[in-house]
């Protein structure tokens, strides 16, 4: 059947051939174009939100004196009104814990705040530290929860305060290493952030700590 | 009538191999547009590495655009314009003549003893 038509078989697999030389051309020549952009517009997500978790840790630095929760929220909830509610979104945990100069063997009250700006609200906060927990059944969003421990102390030492709380995602945990070392005070800024592109997300959890 | 076919067969075989030799090495495939993303990623590199040295605050605080223009203008080739606003709650208008308008924003929380967060807003136009 085919002896008797070897010509024609040339030319279909000759069609054949042109057709998926022509699609690979388009493929690749096209395809690395878009790669490409794509690579660049991730790379620009990465950096608006390298600068962000850079301005984040700035601001426990600058506003240490004055109330740092207000700061952080004020600037994020800043971002957000910008151009940033339009193609990206933002989604921020913060704790703060703060005290001021550790005595010798003295009681040391350490204030502890939290913010929600996850977008949605979370339950079941849980603050554990030295032994000591506090509850708190809801937190809505764009909300703060303040409170405060007490430790005492005859040397340096390295405590941690661990949160935990649900969501409708589900159960999230934190430790947040409290060090204290005696004759000074400090701050602790932790933050849980992320940054939602249309089809990236880039998210960090850092912490931040200044002498005081 | 065998042998027409024949010729008509090689015939159409190099039509085809000339056509596509000429057609690939003529394709056009679609432009895919990079210009916006890659000066967007050019001014916030700019903006960032001013920040690092820690001069953008500096002008912000000082409401002083102009200097934050010159600062600019290793970062970009001549041929490039651009202009700097800053923005607290409202942005500055401002107007272009050319169509082809690239912004870019960068976020500051303000300062040591100055918390006030600004938007700068880098365009960029040829």
């Amino acid at each position: 059947m085919f002896t008797n038509r070897k010509g024609q078989m040339f030319i279909i697999v000759g069609v054949i051939l042109v057709v998926l030389f022509a699609t690979l051309k388009i493929y690749y020549t096209n395809g690395s174009d878009v790669k490409r952009k794509q690579y660049l517009e991730e790379s620009l997500e990465k950096g608006k939100f390298l600068a962000l978790k850079q301005e984040a840790k700035k601001i426990v630095d600058m506003a240490y004196d004055q109330n740092t929760v207000t700061s952080v929220q004020n600037f994020f909830n800043f971002v957000n009104d910008k151009s940033y509610g339009k193609d990206l979104s933002l989604e921020l945990f913060f704790v703060k814990a703060n005290f001021s100069t550790v005595s010798n063997n003295t009681n040391t009250s350490m204030n502890v705040s939290v913010l929600n700006m996850m977008g949605k609200g979370i339950s079941n906060l849980n603050l554990t530290f030295n032994g000591t927990s506090q509850l708190l059944s809801s937190l809505g969003d764009n909300s703060t929860y303040l409170t405060n421990f007490t430790f005492n102390t005859s040397a340096d030492i390295n405590y941690t305060l661990a949160v935990s709380y649900s969501t409708s995602s589900g159960n999230t945990n934190y430790t947040v290493s409290v060090p204290v070392i005696l004759n000074k005070g400090r701050v602790i800024g932790f933050y849980d952030l992320a940054l939602i592109g249309s089809s990236t997300k880039h998210q960090d959890v850092f912490q931040e700590n200044y002498l005081v | 009538m065998k042998g027409m076919l024949k010729s008509l067969e090689v015939a159409i075989s190099l039509i085809t191999v000339l056509g596509f030799v000429v057609w690939y090495f003529n394709i056009e495939t679609p432009q895919v547009e990079f210009e916006s993303v890659d000066w967007k990623l050019k001014g916030l590199n700019a903006l960032k590495a001013i920040d690092n040295r820690n001069e953008l605050r500096k002008y912000i605080l000082s409401n002083d655009t102009a200097s934050l223009q010159s600062e600019l203008s290793p970062y970009f080739p001549s041929t490039v314009n651009y202009t700097v606003v800053f923005c607290s709650a409202t942005c500055p208008a401002v107007s272009f003549t050319s169509e082809k308008v690239f912004s870019i924003n960068y976020f500051t929380a303000g300062d040591f003893g100055n918390i006030t967060s600004t938007e700068v807003v880098l365009y960029v136009y040829e």
